[in-house]
């Protein structure tokens, strides 16, 4: 290995790069360890919650459990799946497009040292009793500083992302050849920028709220809804998007055809975020069986939703079908992610049936109780219920599920090895059925009128049954994204040489070498199709490699 | 197949990188400025929402002894309308390559954004909002202090950022940096103060106006 143009350490490498695929590492390995942080927070809530002869053997009150249940999903979303995603995007997204690097270098790494810093500010809030159930006035306001700071970061993140796709394409790439990765995550960085500030925004109002006093400390358990339009149904399908494009061009790659409606992929995608956006212009919160506008266009969402993740899953059900399919971890974890994401947004239409209710009943009868005149079983009243957390977990399970489904695709890129293969199945088997039997257990307590926050424990029925299912569940997905950091650690260890690539796709991260050089390609790639590799006559493809090795050598 | 350092600078032999899209800066610029006018948009619809709440109850939305004046917002509108003239000056003037205009233009812009963050204190100070209540106060108008600060704070940091950015853009174009033939920085710097400008013009209807 050529080195000898300027020795740098460790330190440097890290800190002070600005390269994206060492940026992309950092983030994948980070959010890979808060998912896991995470999850054993949520490990410790479902423990409390089962335990219905006493509640104080865990934790001291309910505060405390309110607290580290809002820590858990605080950190589930923005600190693990969020990051994860945001890591895979980074790092693959310039190599996808074409682009040298990418956009704003320096602002990418830094986005990524201010999210880690503010990760660290808000353990140290919820270690000095603040957040949600917090009874410290400073921590309390150091958690709504921490939290919007988490946000900022991934947004700053984002813009990068979303810049790179749209301003540092090859020559010749036109919007609509964009990768289907590649264009999730553009569409991803454009609803990111759209409704995370909106959060933002809540917390601000948050943090003067507090911190001027306006806030009583003696109950906070309040603050955790200003997270709730961005952590429960249609809002977190912001994270099933980069789901769709990374299982779209993993079967393309695995079946040896690429997805033949590529604009309408594009299409299914965009739409997504559509209807994911349509949370945002709901409140969601405060949703009732009543008729009103936020109910109606809640209950469009909802409905919409189904459909662009039912089209994609199709198209690529249609490269299933008519390629050689290839089953491995990539294309497995790939095809459960896309199932994952497909249960919650259809689990979710349940949580419809209420507000539609509601809707008959006030145009028929405007004065009559709406329940006394539907007779709606009191099982589909699940509105603030634990219900929302199911499609949540469907959803973040789906969104970990693709980022080891990615990691293994484009593993020879990242570390320029090949997964563990054993592990990583053992951890798509832990995710995927502890992601399912979680969000089961979630939606049984739902059933049961557990309401989400859990301020107040069910502690019979049905409900029970569902918290001992989110205990396993919620178990098997800490071990299963725990096996999956452990996989990324390894093959990043190992990293010395490469392995040659076994398989090949036709976009343009495929032409450069495993792991790529600095500045991503020898010569800058040109593009006239959606397929760029395949308008290319191999020997262009061996050149393009040969002049990096001379690069190198 | 070699293998390549992830972390290798660019070797002195390997071909120059090639020049990317134009407008990198302005795009980048235009993403964060749809972001943050989103947060601040987000803000504007908690207050209507709140305000809407409160004037539902049969109450009044502002608290006893609050008034909001309306000269004060107004000559802050007329300070950022004209903020926005001199900023076409200074694009102008650099579309030609007059630095010295442009050096004027940009201070002009700087001094408007100096008088619109004083003239908010003194409108801030006449209203005399409670930012701070003690355990002794009666919280009459739950939400309306905190509301009120974070919108027209966030605003405050919003304008902060724009002079920064546009004061930084200013120098590098003044340095040698920017032409006539590319602009790419001051058109980034100009993109977020017409953002800042259209968030006050929201501020002043909603919060000053509509009261």
């Amino acid at each position: 290995m050529s080195n000898d143009s300027v020795e740098t350490g460790l330190f440097d490498r890290t800190l002070g790069t600005g390269d994206h695929k060492t940026v992309g590492r950092l983030w994948i390995f980070s959010g890979l360890a808060m998912g896991v942080a995470a999850l054993v927070l949520r490990l410790v809530a479902a423990l409390e919650q089962l335990d219905t002869s006493s509640s104080s053997d865990l934790l001291e009150d309910v505060n405390e459990l309110v607290q580290v249940w809002s820590f858990s999903r605080d950190l589930l979303i923005f600190g693990g799946a969020s990051a994860l995603l945001v890591g895979i995007g980074t790092f693959i997204v310039p190599l996808q497009v074409g682009a040298n690097a990418i956009a704003f270098p320096r602002g990418a790494a830094a986005a990524f040292w201010a999210w880690l810093a503010s990760i660290a500010m808000l353990v140290a809030a919820y270690i000095g009793n603040g957040g949600p159930g917090g009874g410290t006035r400073d921590f309390v306001v150091l958690w709504a500083m921490a939290l919007g700071g988490v946000m900022a970061s991934i947004v700053w993140a984002l813009v990068c992302i979303a810049t790179t796709v749209i301003g540092a394409r090859a020559p010749g790439m036109r919007l609509e050849m964009v990768p289907l990765t590649s264009w999730s995550f553009f569409v991803f960085a454009l609803l990111g920028l759209l409704a995370v500030p909106i959060q933002i925004g809540q917390l601000i109002i948050s943090f003067i709220d507090v911190r001027g006093g306006y806030q009583s400390l003696v109950d906070t358990t309040g603050l955790s809804a200003v997270m709730d339009t961005i952590t429960v149904a249609p809002g977190i399908y912001w994270l099933a998007i980069p789901v769709l494009g990374i299982a779209l061009d993993a079967i393309a790659v695995h079946t040896g055809r690429p997805i033949r409606f590529h604009r309408s992929a594009m299409v299914a995608i965009g739409l997504l975020a559509l209807t994911a956006f349509g949370a945002d212009v709901t409140s969601f919160g405060r949703r009732t069986g009543g008729i009103d506008f936020d109910n109606a266009l809640l209950v469009i969402a909802l409905v919409a939703s189904v459909l662009p993740i039912l089209a994609a899953l199709a198209l690529g059900g249609e490269s299933l079908k008519a390629g050689s399919p290839t089953f491995g971890l990539p294309l497995g974890g790939s095809l459960i992610a896309g199932l994952l994401v497909l249960g919650g947004a259809v689990v979710a239409l349940l949580g419809a049936v209420e507000p539609i209710g509601g809707f008959i009943v006030e145009t028929n009868n405007e004065l009559a109780d709406r329940n006394d005149v539907l007779d709606l079983p009191t099982w589909l009243e699940v509105n603030g219920t634990t219900f929302n957390a199911g499609i949540t977990a469907f959803i973040v399970t789906g969104a970990f599920v693709a980022g080891l489904a990615a990691l293994s695709h484009w593993s020879h890129k990242i570390w320029g090895h090949k997964l563990n293969e054993g592990l990583g199945s053992l951890a798509l088997l832990a995710l995927a059925g502890g992601g399912t039997l979680w969000a089961v257990g979630e939606i049984l307590g739902g059933f049961g009128e557990q309401v989400a926050l859990p301020a107040v424990v069910e502690t019979d029925g049905i409900a029970s049954v569902g918290n001992v299912l989110v205990l396993i569940g919620v178990a098997a997905a800490a071990g299963g994204v725990g096996l999956t950091l452990l996989v990324a650690v390894t093959a990043g260890i190992l990293n010395q040489g490469s392995e040659s690539e076994p398989w090949s796709g036709t976009t343009l991260e495929w032409m450069t070498t495993s792991p790529p050089p600095y500045s991503n390609f020898a010569s800058q790639p040109s593009v006239k199709s959606a397929n760029p590799l395949l308008d290319i006559t191999p020997d262009d493809k061996t050149e393009d490699a040969t002049a990096l090795e001379e690069v190198s050598a | 197949m070699t293998d390549v350092s992830l972390y290798q600078p660019i070797h002195d032999s390997a071909p120059a990188a090639p020049a990317q899209r134009p407008r990198l800066l302005v795009t980048g610029t235009a993403f964060a400025s749809a972001a943050v006018f989103m947060g601040f948009i987000g803000m504007i619809g908690l207050y209507i929402g709140y305000r809407q709440d409160v004037i539902a109850t049969g109450e009044t939305w502002l608290p006893s002894g609050v008034v909001i004046p309306l000269t004060q917002p107004n000559m802050m509108l007329a300070t950022w309308s004209l903020s926005g003239v001199t900023l076409i000056w200074a694009l102008l003037s650099m579309k030609n390559d007059d630095r010295p205009n442009t050096f004027i233009a940009i201070g002009f812009m700087m001094i408007l954004g100096f008088a619109y963050i004083a003239q908010t204190a003194y409108l801030l100070s006449l209203m005399d909002m409670p930012l701070f209540v003690s355990g002794e106060d009666t919280i009459d108008s739950l939400n309306r202090p905190p509301l009120f600060y974070g919108i027209i704070g966030t605003h405050i940091v919003m304008t902060l950022s724009a002079m920064g950015y546009m004061a930084t853009m200013g120098l590098r174009a003044i340095g040698g940096q920017y032409s006539a033939k590319d602009l790419e920085g001051l058109y980034g710097a100009a993109f977020f103060w017409f953002t800042t400008y259209a968030a006050y013009l929201v501020m002043w209807y909603v919060i000053y106006i509509t009261k």
